[in-house]
C-alpha cells in the first residue's frame, strides 16, 4: 500500500491531491464441466493531481518507487504549466469526519484458486447430461485519498461471486449471488436453482410478441435499473438541461409502490463512507412512492441546484457529475411464487440481457429475455417460450410495477444495492428470436 | 523487460509447466475530454507490468503482477503454477495447443507524429476551436471533444522459444454535441459516435479529420434533428446503411459470432454463445452472393493490427463469409484444434498486463463491391438512409438485433428527401445479410472501429477496426 502522507510530502505544487486504488481479484471461469480460466491478478494505480494559480495537471503511475513518483510529479506539472487557467477549477476539500463502514472480510480477499477448485470439482463431476459453465470469483479492493488539506481517508472491501449456466439439450437456465462475505455464498444451492430451471426450460414455444404482465427476478430488475441510475437519475444532465428528467423534479414517475434511495449505510448494503473527494456520503431519497424527489450532489452540483453537497462525487475533474452508488429499493412482501400465483397470464422471466437506451428522452430501453423464459397462466408455470425482445419507455415499465417482493443484495461496484423480485404489468416485447 | 520473463520461464520450467508464456506490458495512455469551454477531463497514465500464463496437467494457470522485483516475479510464477494444478482438479479434457513457429522478433507501428510529442496545449487548441463552433447556438447542452493516444510497449516470451517485442501506437479523436429545445433532445457526433475515430497510426490523423472544418454543419444537423419528423416505425423499408453504423452491425452480428470460443460454449455464462455452430462451416448461407467479410490483423491503421497476438501467433487475413457462405472463425491455439484446424488465426489479445489472453475480434471488414453512394441512392425508389450509431442490443446468440442511429434521411424515387430523427431497424442476422443487394466501392470505403468492445470476466476493454462502404438491404422492419 501506497504511503500518501509521504508522497504528498515530495510535491512541488501548493495543492495536491492523491488518489489510490489497488485490487486483488482471484477469477475462476469454467465451461463445458470443468476449469477453463483460473487467475489471480493484481492491479494498482496512484493519481496525483496538481493544482496552481487556476491551472491543474494529472498523471499516474503504478510504480511507487521515489524516482518514477518524483518523474510522475513532473509529468503532472507539465500538463499543468501547459495548460490555460481555468476560473471553474475548484479549491480541494478539507478535512472531515465520516463515519466508518465495514465491508472487508480476510477469508473472502484471499479465499484461494486451489480451495475454489476443490469446491467446484463436486459440481463439476456431477453434471449428468448438462453442461455447466460459470464464474467464481473473490478479492477486494482498497481506495485512499489524501490532500494537501489534510484529507486522509481509505476504505478496503471484498466481495465474492458465484454464478451458473447449465445447459442442457432442450434450453439452458442461469442463477447467481453475490455477497461481501463468502460464507455467505451457497454456491450448491446456486447450482441447484439453475439446474432447477434448465430442467424447465424444454420445448420452448414461439408466443406473439405484444404486451405480458411479468415477474422479473432482482438480477433481470438490475438490467433496467442501470439505465434509471445512470441515464434518469444522473444529476449533471438534469442541470444541463439535457435530462429525461428535465420537468419532472417533484412529480410522479412511477407506481406509488417505488420507492428508492441511495444509502452508502444500509444495512447488508452499502459502501465507501465518503465520495472519491472525501465528503462524507449521505442517505438521498431519490424516489418516494413513485414521486421524483432528489438528485445526489457533488460541490459543483449542489451551488448549481442551491442546495447541499450529498457526497457523491466521482472524482474531480469529470465530465459525468455525481450518480448514486448505493441505489436501495424498498422491497415488499410477496414471495415470487406468491407474484407468479397472482398472474392469470404473463411471463415469468429470470434474466435479460444486452439490455441498451434506444432514446434517452424518452427513456426507451430495448433488450432480450435470457436463460429461461416461462408462460404463467392462471397463476401456474404452462410451459417454456422462445427469447423475446422488449422495447419500452422506462417510465412505463416503473409505472406498471404491481408487486414487490424481496429484496437481494447486489454489488454495483462502487458500492452494494438492494433490489427487489418485482411484478410489472403490461410490459412490452416488439419480436422473437429463434431459441 | 527481457530479465522478467527470464526469471519467469525459469521458474515455471523448474516447476515441470508443460507450456509457459509471459506478457510483460508499458502501457502510456492520454486521454483528454474538453467540455463546454473547458478540459473536463485529463488523464496521463504510464503502467507497466507482466501476466503469467501456464499450462500444466493439462489446465491452465495464470497469475499477474506489478511487483518487478525479482522475488515477486518468482511468487506469481510459482503461482500460476499453482492455479493451473488446482485447476486440473476438475478437466476431463487435457488442453492441447496448436502448433506456432518460434519467433524472434520485433515489430512496429508505422506512424509520422509521435502524439506523446505534440504539446498538451495544442490538442487542446484544437478542441477549444470546435468546441465554440459547436456552441454557437443556444440550444447547445453539451459539446464534448475527444482525443485519446495509447503507446504500448509489450514482450511476449513463451518456453517454446518466442520473444516477440512490439510496440503498438494508437490515436484518435471525435466529439459529439447534444442540443436541446425543451421538448427534444438530439446528439450528432463526428467522424462517428463513442469517441470518435481511431487508428493504429500517429498524431497524423487528428489534422486529417478536420474536426474544425466538420464542427458548424454537425452543429446544423443537430439542431435541424429537433424540428425534424420521426423516422417511420413498424414498417418494413429498404434502407441503406451509412460506414458508421455499418461497422457496428459487423461488429455484433459477424465478429462476436464468429468467435470460435462463443461457439464451443467458453462464454456460455456471461456473453453468450454463437449461432453459427461448427456444423455450419462452408456450407451455412450467412448472407447474399456479395457479402465478403473478411478478418486481417495486417492491414494498415487497424487497431487489432499488430505483428502477433498476444500468444505469439503471426498475423493473418482469412475469410469468414464469403461470396455470402460462412468460412472462418476467430481462433487461439487451445480453441483451432477443437474444430480439427492445425494452426491458430492469432485472435488471442489481452488488454493490459493482468489480463489472460481472450479470443477477440481482429480488424474486420465489408468487402467493397461497386458504385458510389449518389448511385445507390438513384438507384432506392423509396428508402432510409441511416448514419452514425447510437444504440445496439442483440442477443445472446447473436441472431435478435436492434440498433439506433444518430441521424436518417428519406430517399424517394432515387433523392434524398428530409432528414428524420431517432431511427432504429431490427431483423435477425442471417436474414438480414441475405437481403443485402448492393453494396458501394472502393472509393466509398471507410476504416473506422470499436475501442470499447467488453468481454470476459475481469471484463476485458479491447479495441479492433471495422472498414466497409455503404450497403443497401431490402425490406428491414424499422422503428422501435
Amino acid at each position: 500500500m501506497a504511503d500518501l502522507k509521504k508522497i504528498l510530502k515530495l510535491s512541488p505544487a501548493p495543492e495536491t491531491e492523491l488518489t489510490y486504488n489497488q485490487s486483488v481479484e482471484y477469477y475462476t471461469r469454467y465451461s463445458n464441466n470443468a476449469i477453463s480460466e483460473n487467475i489471480k491478478s493484481e492491479d494498482k494505480m496512484l493519481e496525483i493531481r496538481v493544482i496552481k494559480g487556476k491551472k491543474m495537471g494529472i498523471a499516474s503511475t503504478n510504480l511507487l518507487d521515489k524516482k518514477n513518483i518524483l518523474k510522475t510529479y513532473d509529468k503532472a506539472m507539465q500538463a499543468l504549466k501547459a495548460g490555460k487557467k481555468d476560473k471553474s477549477i475548484i479549491p480541494l476539500t478539507k478535512k472531515k469526519k465520516y463515519n466508518e463502514n465495514n465491508h472487508y472480510n480476510e477469508k473472502t480477499a484471499n479465499y484461494s484458486p486451489i480451495d475454489k477448485a476443490n469446491r467446484l470439482k463436486e459440481i463439476l463431476s456431477t453434471t449428468g447430461d448438462y453442461k455447466v459453465s460459470g464464474l467464481f470469483t473473490n478479492g477486494y479492493s482498497y481506495y485512499a485519498l489524501a490532500n494537501s488539506n489534510g484529507v486522509n481517508c481509505d476504505y478496503k472491501s471484498s466481495s465474492a461471486s458465484v454464478s451458473f449456466t447449465v445447459q442442457g439439450q432442450a434450453g439452458s437456465s442461469s442463477w447467481q449471488g453475490e455477497a461481501a462475505n463468502i460464507d455467505e455464498l451457497d454456491v450448491k444451492e446456486i447450482f441447484n436453482t439453475a439446474k432447477k430451471y434448465a430442467g424447465l426450460n424444454k420445448d420452448a414455444k414461439d408466443i406473439k410478441p405484444g404486451k405480458y404482465d411479468v415477474v422479473l427476478s432482482p438480477y433481470a430488475f438490475e438490467e433496467l435499473i442501470f439505465f434509471l441510475l445512470y441515464y434518469g437519475l444522473a444529476t449533471l444532465p438534469y442541470i444541463e438541461k439535457r435530462s429525461a428528467m428535465n420537468g419532472k423534479l417533484g412529480k410522479k414517475i412511477a407506481s406509488e409502490k417505488l420507492t428508492l434511495y441511495d444509502n452508502a449505510f444500509e444495512p447488508g448494503a452499502g459502501g465507501m463512507p465518503f465520495d472519491f473527494e472525501g465528503t462524507p456520503r449521505k442517505k438521498v431519497m431519490l424516489i418516494n412512492k413513485g414521486v421524483l424527489e432528489n438528485f445526489v450532489h457533488d460541490r459543483r452540483t449542489a451551488k448549481k441546484m442551491k442546495t447541499k453537497n450529498t457526497g457523491h462525487s466521482i472524482g474531480e475533474p469529470n465530465t459525468y457529475g455525481p450518480i448514486p452508488m448505493c441505489p436501495v429499493f424498498e422491497g415488499g412482501k410477496a414471495s415470487p411464487e406468491e407474484m407468479i400465483k397472482s398472474m392469470k397470464k404473463g411471463l415469468y422471466i429470470r434474466k435479460l440481457h444486452y439490455t441498451n437506451v434506444l432514446n434517452p428522452k424518452e427513456l426507451l430501453v430495448t433488450g432480450m429475455t435470457r436463460d429461461g423464459v416461462f408462460m404463467v397462466e392462471n397463476g401456474e408455470i404452462k410451459h417454456a417460450v422462445k427469447n423475446l425482445r422488449f422495447s419500452d419507455s422506462l417510465f412505463n415499465i416503473l409505472s406498471g410495477i404491481d408487486m414487490l417482493g424481496p429484496v437481494t443484495a447486489i454489488d454495483f461496484d462502487e458500492g452494494w444495492g438492494k433490489i427487489p423480485w418485482v411484478k410489472i404489468n403490461g410490459f412490452n416485447f416488439t419480436s422473437k428470436t429463434e431459441f | 523487460m527481457k530479465d522478467i520473463c527470464k526469471i519467469a520461464l525459469e521458474v515455471t520450467d523448474k516447476k515441470k509447466a508443460d507450456y509457459a508464456d509471459i506478457r510483460v506490458i508499458n502501457e502510456q495512455n492520454q486521454s483528454i475530454v474538453y467540455k463546454n469551454g473547458k478540459v473536463g477531463n485529463l488523464a496521463q497514465d504510464d503502467t507497466i507490468g507482466y501476466g503469467i500464463r501456464v499450462l500444466k496437467n493439462g489446465a491452465w494457470g495464470f497469475a499477474a503482477s506489478d511487483d518487478l522485483s525479482p522475488e515477486a516475479i518468482k511468487e506469481t510464477a510459482a503461482l500460476a503454477v499453482t492455479i493451473a494444478e488446482a485447476s486440473a482438479l476438475t478437466i476431463k479434457n487435457s488442453i492441447q495447443l496448436a502448433d506456432e513457429p518460434a519467433y524472434q522478433d520485433t515489430w512496429t507501428t508505422p506512424y509520422i507524429i509521435n502524439p506523446f510529442d505534440v504539446p498538451i496545449n495544442e490538442k487542446i487548441e484544437i478542441m477549444e476551436q470546435v468546441d465554440k463552433i459547436c456552441r454557437k447556438t443556444k440550444l447547445a447542452k453539451e459539446c464534448k471533444v475527444f482525443m485519446q493516444f495509447i503507446r504500448e510497449h509489450k514482450l511476449f516470451a513463451s518456453s517454446h522459444g518466442s520473444l516477440i517485442e512490439q510496440v503498438i501506437m494508437i490515436s484518435g479523436g471525435g466529439f459529439k454535441l447534444t442540443v436541446s429545445d425543451g421538448n427534444d433532445i438530439q446528439t450528432r457526433s463526428y467522424p462517428v459516435s463513442f469517441d470518435g475515430i481511431h487508428q493504429s497510426t500517429g498524431y497524423e490523423i487528428i489534422p486529417a479529420m478536420d474536426m474544425v472544418g466538420n464542427a458548424e454543419r454537425v452543429r446544423e444537423e443537430a439542431v435541424s434533428l429537433l424540428k425534424a419528423k420521426e423516422c417511420p416505425s413498424g414498417i418494413k423499408k429498404d434502407i441503406i446503411l451509412m460506414p458508421s453504423q455499418l461497422v457496428l452491425q459487423i461488429h455484433e452480428s459477424a465478429g462476436h459470432a464468429s468467435e470460435l470460443d462463443r461457439v464451443l460454449g467458453y462464454e456460455a455464462d456471461f456473453a453468450g454463445t454463437s449461432f453459427l455452430t461448427t456444423e455450419k462451416l462452408d456450407t451455412f448461407k450467412y448472407g447474399s452472393d456479395i457479402v465478403n467479410i473478411v478478418a486481417d490483423s495486417t492491414i494498415p491503421n487497424g487497431l487489432a493490427t499488430q505483428g502477433y497476438d498476444d500468444e505469439g501467433v503471426k498475423a493473418q487475413r482469412w475469410h469468414i463469409v464469403q461470396k455470402g457462405i460462412h468460412r472462418g472463425y476467430m481462433m487461439n491455439r487451445e480453441t483451432a484444434p477443437q474444430i480439427g484446424k492445425t494452426r491458430s488465426n492469432g485472435c488471442n489479445r489481452v488488454e493490459s498486463f493482468s489480463d489472460i489472453p481472450i479470443t477477440r475480434i481482429t480488424n474486420l471488414s465489408l468487402m467493397p463491391d461497386k458504385g458510389t453512394l449518389d448511385e445507390l441512392v438513384n438507384d432506392t425508389k423509396d428508402g432510409i438512409l441511416m448514419d452514425t450509431n447510437s444504440s445496439w442490443s442483440i442477443d445472446q446468440q447473436r441472431l435478435n438485433f436492434q440498433f439506433g442511429c444518430e441521424i436518417a434521411w428519406e430517399i424517394k424515387n432515387g433523392k434524398i428527401k428530409r432528414a428524420l430523427k431517432n431511427p432504429y431497424y431490427k431483423g435477425m442476422t442471417p436474414e438480414f445479410w441475405n437481403s443485402c443487394d448492393a453494396i458501394c466501392g472502393e472509393q466509398e470505403f471507410k476504416l473506422l472501429g470499436v475501442m470499447n468492445c467488453g468481454k470476459g470476466q475481469p471484463m476485458q476493454v479491447n479495441r479492433m477496426s471495422h472498414g466497409c462502404a455503404p450497403a443497401r438491404f431490402r425490406k428491414v422492419m424499422i422503428g422501435s
